[in-house]
């Protein structure tokens, strides 16, 4: 089937007519907004268009999170709680509406009347420019993190790097790798395997709490590296250390700005103090996504590398 | 005389046989519900336990049981997992009108199934377990009216067979 068929078969039939006559190239399709009684959103190739011919009913956006699920909202109801859902194919939905809580805590949401699709794009190759920075010799693989905003790469480097070093090369071994993927991004499983390549030697843990996961993996699959995509919690840094201790190298992401915004987050600078990860690489999307806006090594010194503002998969 | 014998004979061995189909598509149709009870069973299972979406539920189910309900599950399983943009309820009542023409339920048994496919994975899992539940009550009421009927009603298709064979004999001879 044609790549731009798949991605539409997240939407309702009238909704996937108006969007076949954009006209757009599946790589360039970034995201796609439905809010009722607006009208249809799209990033495409870095910037914001507005759809003309037609205006989002609600009934327009329940229709899509129905047909996106496959009428089976009964099972993304834990991720439903989370306020997004990933789908067929990696894609990830964020949800917005009316929020039924019960003692505090989020029910569902009901009805709902925001959608934000995301395209999870598989880029190949993509690591290529920091693969040498994270697997110094041919042996050895450093910690590393990937610091970046959203919507500006770091889950597709994490699964290029995690493909690349599971893979091999002529210089290079392949490793086991063990992957948590809580969220169903970074290989997007659908019942269980993997539909993005993640390499050879990877088992994947899907949608699995990372540090539940992290330990799981440890114990049952030995893996030579580990990795986790948006780390953030007091589990998962207490997980990644004791990977660290059994032996395991990792590659991680997590949301920020800057080195030091992440430094001023209290879990995640503990881990930078400790000096856990070797080499921190952080994105941007200043000439698109996936901007590598600079390297650190592990004691936060800047690495100049490579030439500053280089986009990786350009 | 021999022919009119043989015809006669022939009369009567044919309204027997008609007579004998009545009762063995009674037998089918308490076959069928309890092949589907054990679907659905199945079905349950998938959802409450595996968490399973309705297109890899009903697959899966549909690769585990046999017949017409296992083509009927596995073609609803296709159409969802093909994208076509239609609803759960569009795909399976149309596939349903479609596999109730080869299959002996009765109308009751119709509707009930029509209108299970109508429920299946609206709101939450405790909505998906009430629907299922219902459905498979129904089930059970009808499989226990039909095989208390069975045996009475089969003797009678049986003898009716026999008696109109007989009758239109006297009739044509």
């Amino acid at each position: 089937m044609e790549k731009q068929e798949l991605l539409f078969q997240i939407f309702p039939r009238h909704i996937r007519e108006v969007l076949k006559t954009l006209w757009l190239e599946p790589e360039g399709l970034e995201e796609i907004r439905l809010r009722a009684g607006a009208p249809l959103f799209y990033f495409y190739k870095n910037r914001e268009y507005a759809a003309d011919g037609i205006r989002i009913s609600r009934g327009d956006v329940e229709e899509t999170l129905q047909c996106a699920v496959r009428y089976s909202l009964y099972a993304y109801e834990e991720e439903l709680r989370q306020g997004f859902l990933t789908v067929q194919g990696g894609h990830r939905i964020g949800v917005a509406g009316r929020v039924v809580a019960e003692n505090g805590r989020v029910r569902t949401i009901t009805p709902v009347s925001s959608l934000n699709v995301r395209f999870s794009h598989e880029i190949a190759g993509c690591a290529d420019g920091v693969l040498d920075l994270v697997a110094g010799g041919a042996e050895e693989i450093k910690n590393t993190l990937i610091i970046s905003p959203p919507r500006c790469g770091k889950t597709t480097l994490l699964r290029d790097l995690v493909r690349q070093l599971s893979n091999g090369s002529r210089t290079r071994r392949g490793r086991r790798v063990g992957l948590v993927d809580e969220r169903s991004e970074i290989a997007a499983c659908f019942q269980g395997v993997p539909q993005n390549d993640v390499g050879i030697r990877t088992d994947v843990l899907d949608a699995c709490p990372k540090a539940e996961g992290l330990m799981m993996l440890i114990r049952s699959m030995a893996p030579e590296i580990v990795a986790a995509d948006e780390i953030g919690s007091t589990r998962d840094l207490e997980a990644l250390r004791f990977a660290m201790h059994c032996g395991c190298r990792i590659l991680a992401t997590v949301h920020g700005e800057s080195l030091e915004d992440v430094r001023r987050k209290p879990v995640l600078s503990a881990m930078l103090r400790g000096a856990m990860f070797e080499r921190c690489l952080v994105l941007g999307r200043d000439r698109g996504p996936g901007t590598l806006l600079g390297v650190f090594d592990g004691k936060g010194e800047r690495m100049d590398l490579r030439e500053k503002g280089e986009r990786l998969c350009g | 005389m021999w022919l009119r014998l043989l015809g006669a004979f022939l009369v009567v061995v044919s309204c027997t046989g008609l007579g004998m189909g009545a009762a063995a598509r009674l037998k089918e149709r308490r076959r069928l519900l309890e092949t589907m009870k054990r679907m659905v069973s199945h079905l349950k299972g998938e959802i409450l336990y595996a968490n399973a979406a309705l297109p890899a539920a009903l697959s899966r189910t549909g690769k585990r049981g046999e017949g017409v309900l296992a083509e009927f599950f596995c073609a609803v399983a296709d159409c969802l997992e093909s994208g076509a943009g239609e609803t759960f309820a569009q795909v399976w009542s149309r596939e349903a009108k479609r596999v109730l023409r080869r299959c002996p339920l009765s109308a009751a048994g119709r509707e009930a199934l029509l209108s299970f496919g109508k429920n299946l994975g609206y709101l939450d899992r405790e909505m998906q377990e009430k629907t299922i539940q219902f459905y498979l009550e129904e089930l059970d009421l009808e499989i226990a009216r039909l095989r208390g009927e069975e045996p009475e009603k089969s003797r009678l298709f049986f003898s009716m067979g026999i008696l109109s064979g007989l009758f239109l004999t006297v009739i044509l001879l």
